[in-house]
């Protein structure tokens, strides 16, 4: 009867043996794995600094409060950020703006374009829609960064931009 | 000529005289699951299905006690490729642990009432490729595994009939109670190029688990031969 109750527990333990990812969070997550074989893979991303380009936007609407005034300043801050897995996040190079408000009152319902210039791609136009809120002398992240039109990451740090305001807000 | 010699074979052995308890304190018997033999043997046509999976059996009995203890086993392999690169690898392993209490019905027929736990499992694993590169790399690699397990007990009814001393023929019909779990990983890695010399490696998961219980009943269709030492 021992003998029986081995017999059955070695091909019980036998068969039961399926090797994978077991952990939930990986990318690969076996739920059939009942045996971790470390083949685990995790999203890995990797971020360059790529520099960054300060510049002022200037209100030119006339009959505005603040007409031929710097209202804000902006930063764009740029990345070359690669992702180990596509499922993980877009490779490429990204800009992040943040807002700086120059003026006393709250800045709303911002509506302007970014043009680049770089030396080496030319100019590129970047269309910033959006009814955020910038509150007075706070700096405002833009929440939404975005990647530039090409493959090749041209810097914008080593060229100019020209923001252009189509509408705001001062409350 | 083969199928003759064998039918007379088989006559002899059920004209011959029986002693069943010609053996000692304790019995061995091995019992193999023979429909496909039979069927080539006496071809009467069709084979019917048989859906118990214990190709192997061993019994232990306690020949004064008329108990027996009985382990089954049944292994299947099954590999398949087609030509759009599809390959499968099926197997699976059936068990079972049983106890009965024997009972003679004469000098050469016996029944055995008893019950089992049963343990099973199944392992089902697929792998595709698709491969294009046509300028521009795309590229699929698809990995499925299924693991299916199962467990549970019922009653079983044996019945058998020797033709020797050492040899029977024997069949059964049982009445399982099974939990079933099944488990589901796919594991699709996509290889796609940007016409730029870069490759973007995208991997996507599904995994998927359930469970089921059923009540099954093997009808007495599978015969096994038992040799008894």
């Amino acid at each position: 009867m021992k003998n029986f109750l081995l017999l059955f527990c070695f091909v019980f333990t036998l068969s039961c043996t399926e090797k994978g990812c077991r952990d939930e969070s990986a990318l690969n997550y076996n739920v059939t794995a009942n045996k971790d074989d470390g083949s685990c893979l995790y999203c890995q991303k990797e971020s360059t600094g790529l520099g960054d380009l300060t510049f002022m936007m200037k209100d030119r609407r006339t009959g505005s409060i603040h007409f031929d005034e710097n209202i804000a300043k902006i930063v764009a801050t740029q990345t070359d950020e690669s992702f180990n897995d596509g499922s993980c996040g877009q490779s490429g190079c990204y800009v992040a703006l943040t807002i700086e408000s120059l003026i006393a009152e709250d800045i709303s319902g911002l509506n302007f374009t970014i043009q680049f210039t770089t030396p080496t791609f030319g100019t590129f136009t970047q269309y910033f829609f959006q009814a955020i809120s910038v509150k007075s002398g706070e700096t405002f992240i833009w929440p939404e960064a975005f990647s530039l039109p090409t493959n090749n990451c041209f810097l914008i740090a080593n060229g100019t931009a020209e923001p252009n305001l189509f509408d705001v807000s001062y409350l | 000529m083969l199928k003759s010699i064998t039918f007379f074979g088989l006559c002899f052995l059920f004209i011959s005289n029986v002693k069943a308890q010609d053996h000692g304190k304790y019995s061995h018997f091995i019992g193999i699951q023979a429909n496909p033999l039979f069927h080539q043997i006496l071809s009467f046509g069709n084979p019917d299905p048989v859906s118990n999976p214990y190709l192997l059996r061993y019994s232990f009995r306690e020949n004064e006690k008329d108990v027996e203890y009985s382990f089954g086993i049944g292994y299947s392999l099954n590999t398949e490729k087609d030509k759009d690169g599809l390959e499968s690898i099926n197997n699976s392993i059936d068990t079972r642990l049983g106890w009965f209490k024997v009972i003679d019905l004469g000098n050469r027929l016996e029944l055995s009432l008893g019950g089992d736990l049963i343990f099973g499992t199944q392992n089902i694993r697929t792998f595709n490729i698709q491969a294009f590169n046509f300028g521009i790399l795309d590229s699929t690699i698809t990995k499925s595994t299924t693991s299916n397990i199962n467990y549970g007990l019922g009653p079983r009814i044996k019945m058998s009939y020797s033709f020797t001393k050492n040899f029977s023929i024997g069949t059964e019909a049982n009445y399982y109670f099974r939990i079933l779990k099944n488990k589901t990983n796919v594991l699709t890695t996509n290889y796609q190029g940007d016409g730029f010399g870069n490759i973007t490696t995208t991997t996507n998961t599904t995994n998927a688990e359930n469970s089921a219980k059923e009540f099954q009943i093997d009808l007495p269709i599978a015969l096994f031969l038992v040799f008894r030492f």
